[in-house]
């Protein structure tokens, strides 16, 4: 273990100049030059897309990636290595670096970069390298060393116990863990263990908590005195020995051997000893016993609850608003002490009730948590502005998350690719894909009267040839746009055109054929309209893929309604999964787009957006606010984060 | 109620003066004290508006262009004199660049990526003296979309419109082989501006049923050149590798600072 398989760290800006990097032996050139776009690629994905988890962990075919951010600084920390082999230390060595940079730099951070020379942290860095190594090496070597005497099993049992007696034995041994529980336990309370798990203190094996019994030779002595004892004991009254009395005296019992079950002795017969009546007692708080208290309750309401009182504004306020105002007050004036380092503790409550916020916005569960969790790692360790209180600098990184999220990571711009799709004599095809009842077709034909408004040609293919009605349906939008544009006033040319075949045909055939007759009618735009299918059912979702990959759309559009909650990420998830899987093409084209339909139905709770275009990464493109053809309109980020954080 | 005062007569601000007048001259601490607050609060009124508006039109120059164009890179040239190596911004960069014979300008390198920049740029817009964009010239033309959204985006800003400040379009990266010159990108830009205003304003309303606000740029029904814009557009061949190469930038700033 004396060279580490790293191939590459770097330690860069936020605003993307490089610092400090260091690159493994043995890379052939081809490989280095490889690291900066795949660190590009990390920054796309992870860190601008509110992606980054406490696993910190991103894969890129052969190489992996541990990542650590330094919010206070404003730095980000990379460690690149084959996928291959994994390396157990690294987070260690992330944190190691982390804090040795900031020692050496601390002042000059703060001021300009690029002036500085960070090439002084090799020296630095081959000592933290060293130092994780060791610990590591500790580490495994601890866990490969053979048990010391002590530990082993033989070194519990004393003389004593190696006298061979049935009963005793066992009475002997159980009474030894049970004292060796309380003893662990009682340790155990100022180490932080796992109370709940008795089974795994009590027995005598060597790792109960690295505790290496040494002082076991006295407990052995007293324990063969009391059990001594009370076996004479037990010898004398002849009872029945009720495991359970005794279990009962030690905090946490240790493994008895078995004891007998006692059976409810009124549906299974049998008798019932005083005793045995008294274990199977299960009331608790018996109301003889409460008579007292009770009664100094009563007392002291009296002669106030006369009048009722009106609600006052406190009543209304939440107990968990109360003690956030305390906090915020308190947070407010430590601020105007100094400059306040956030931690995890005081961002803790601000960001849950945060989430809760979210969720009750209708933003899916996983993805308020994921939000959440990317914002905590965004603010852990970086300073509080002197009058700003811990609630409004982490609402405020989550505006900007939000906004980064509905902000497209592409260019959105439809009628400039259909004007190019033209210019190269060939259709502009929108496909147009969702589970059913969403309002494909409705919205089909808004966007198919919003090209028209832009003097486009559009053809509609009808290939949803399950539903009934649906060719109707088409054939009726088409009548009516025809009207609303005619062809007189368009150079005798029929703006809107169906392609239709009737039911129960092949949609991808359906679809090939249409496009063939767009191109040889020179029509400008072919809107594909599918059939609504659930993402489970994997011979429709094959057929869609089928659909997509024979006919390669220019835009693959997945219709969702803003009313569905935690839905969207499984269809979008399946949906995106489905069309990946069943081509047959090296980049199968995924969904391109999200079309946002229904948008009137909610008032405020507008996290439906949310969720879909943090699953997907992909923009949203229309949103759909009613059932007349200009109710058409384009997502406004501001407004929807500002109905999210109200 | 009382009833409402009249104005005072002449005569009655006459002796008011007159009075404050002999307080004066007799040094009354408290009527001195009052003069010299009045002072004070009219300086500092006086000196509020000043700065506001000289605000306005600062003392910034603004690097923006699409990801990887080289933003970064000539950042560091401006202000360090040498080229360093880079990754995707995920912030503004920021710093102060003063060249002989100037004033010291306040150079921001926008961050490209399509989620940071409209934001970020618009924490910036208002205080723009210069916009340098930055091309690269060996993808222009597969780009050219993407590239000439931004720079359309930009020079349709209202802000930016009612500022004029003057545009330079830094084509980077001469130094690779088979790239575009100036000229060329030039005219690849004016013909997508061309076809893009007219896109633009045929964009869906917003939401929240506010369309976004249009400007048309250059003259409508006339084929689209910078020179019809209102503020002032340059070209120049740049390669941010070299230290000579991006004198024009420099050059560029001395003239508009």
């Amino acid at each position: 273990m004396s060279k580490i398989m790293l191939d590459f760290i770097s330690i860069f800006s936020k605003g993307g100049i490089l610092l400090w990097c260091f690159k493994g032996a043995g890379l052939l050139d081809k490989e280095w030059e490889a690291f900066t776009p795949t660190v590009n690629q990390l920054i796309k994905t992870v860190l601008l897309q509110e992606r980054t988890s406490k696993s910190n962990y991103w894969e890129n075919g052969q190489l992996a990636l541990k990542y650590k951010l330094d919010n206070e600084f404003e730095l980000v920390f990379v460690v690149a290595y084959q996928k291959m082999l994994p390396l157990l230390f690294l987070d260690r060595l992330l944190d190691e670096l982390q804090i040795r940079f900031r020692d050496m730099f601390n002042d000059s951070l703060k001021e300009n970069l690029l002036s500085l020379d960070f090439s002084s942290f090799d020296s630095e860095y081959s000592k933290a390298v060293k130092l994780v190594e060791a610990e590591a090496r500790l580490e495994e070597e601890k866990k490969k060393l053979p048990k010391s005497y002590d530990q082993t099993d033989k070194a519990k049992k004393t003389i004593g116990s190696m006298i061979k007696s049935d009963k005793n034995e066992t009475i002997q041994l159980s009474k030894k863990a049970e004292k060796k529980a309380a003893k662990a336990a009682a340790a155990a309370a100022g180490n932080n263990n796992d109370v709940a798990s008795p089974q795994q203190q009590a027995p005598p094996s060597p790792n109960v908590n690295g505790h290496s019994d040494g002082g076991y030779g006295d407990d052995g002595d007293e324990l063969d005195e009391e059990t001594i004892r009370n076996n004479r004991q037990k010898l004398f009254s002849g009872g029945k020995k009720s495991s359970k009395t005794s279990n009962a005296k030690s905090p946490k019992p240790g493994k008895t051997g078995k004891t007998g079950t006692t059976w409810d002795p009124i549906m299974f017969g049998g008798k019932v000893s005083s005793t045995e009546a008294k274990s199977l007692d299960r009331t608790k708080d018996r109301p003889e016993d409460e008579v007292v208290n009770v009664d100094i309750a009563d007392r002291r309401l009296v002669g106030t609850a006369a009048v009722i009182q009106d609600l006052q504004e406190d009543d209304i306020m939440e107990s968990s608003d109360r003690a956030k105002k305390d906090g915020g007050m308190f947070s407010i004036f430590k601020g105007l002490v100094g400059s306040k380092v956030l931690t995890k503790e005081d961002l803790e409550p601000v960001i849950g009730k945060l989430k809760d916020n979210l969720i009750d916005k209708n933003v899916a569960a996983e993805v308020a948590n994921k939000l959440c969790e990317s914002v905590a790692m965004k603010l852990e360790g970086s300073v509080c502005g002197t009058f700003q209180s811990v609630q409004s600098t982490v609402k405020e990184t989550m505006t900007e998350s939000l906004l980064k999220l509905l902000t497209p990571k592409r260019r959105i711009d439809i009628i400039r690719d259909v004007m190019e799709a033209k210019a190269n004599n060939r259709p502009y095809i929108m496909t147009f894909c969702g589970v059913n009842g969403v309002g494909k077709s409705t919205n089909l034909a808004k966007i198919c009267f919003w090209l028209i408004e832009n003097k486009f040609r559009v053809l509609i293919a009808a290939c949803d040839t399950f539903r009934a009605g649906a060719v109707e349906q088409l054939r009726t939008h088409t009548k009516r746009l025809n009207s609303l544009h005619p062809p007189s006033a368009n150079g005798g040319k029929e703006m809107v055109q169906l392609y239709e075949k009737g039911y129960d045909k092949d949609a991808a055939g359906i679809a090939m054929q249409a496009i063939n007759f767009a191109r040889d009618m020179k029509i400008d735009v072919v809107l594909v309209d599918t059939a609504g299918r659930m993402q489970d059912n994997e011979p429709l979702m094959r057929s869609l893929a089928k659909l997509i990959s024979v006919n390669a759309p220019d835009l693959v559009l997945f219709v969702g309604e803003a009313l569905v909650g935690n839905e969207a990420i499984d269809q979008l998830v399946k949906f995106n999964a489905a069309l990946a899987d069943h081509s047959q093409q090296e980049n199968p084209h995924t969904i391109d787009g999200i079309v946002l339909t229904k948008f009137d139905t909610i008032d405020d709770k507008v996290g439906s957006a949310i969720s879909m275009t943090y699953i997907s990464g992909q923009p949203i493109v229309f949103v759909g606010t009613g059932q007349t053809y200009a109710d058409l309109k384009s997502l406004n980020a501001k407004a929807v984060v500002s109905m999210l954080m109200k | 109620m009382s009833a409402p005062k009249s104005p005072p007569s002449p005569s009655q601000m006459n002796s008011f003066f007159q009075e404050t007048k002999e307080k004066l001259e007799s040094r009354d601490p408290q009527t001195v004290a009052i003069l010299v607050a009045l002072i004070v609060g009219l300086v500092t009124l006086a000196l509020i508006l000043f700065i506001s508006k000289r605000r306005k039109f600062g003392r910034g120059i603004l690097l923006c262009g699409v990801c990887d164009s080289g933003k970064t890179t000539l950042f560091s040239q401006l202000i360090q004199g040498k080229p360093i190596e880079t990754y995707t911004s995920l912030q503004e960069n920021t710093g102060i660049l003063s060249l002989a014979g100037m004033k010291p300008v306040n150079l921001v390198d926008i961050p490209g990526h399509e989620r940071l920049r409209d934001n970020i740029l618009a924490k910036y817009v208002g205080s723009a003296r210069g916009i340098v964009y930055v091309v690269d010239s060996s993808v222009v033309s597969k780009q050219i979309r993407d590239i000439t959204e931004f720079l359309f985006n930009i020079l349709s800003n209202p802000v930016v419109y009612s500022a004029r400040p003057s545009v330079l379009i830094a084509c980077n990266k001469q130094d690779l082989g088979l790239v575009k010159g100036a000229s060329v990108i030039q005219t690849l830009l004016e013909k997508e501006i061309n076809a893009l205003r007219v896109s633009h304003s045929n964009t869906l309303q917003g939401t929240d049923g506010e369309g976004p606000d249009h400007v048309f740029l250059g003259v409508p029904g006339k084929q689209f050149a910078f020179s019809d814009l209102a503020c002032k557009v340059t070209f120049a061949e740049v390669n941010t590798q070299s230290n000579e190469a991006t004198e024009p930038v420099t050059e560029w700033i001395r003239s508009v600072a």
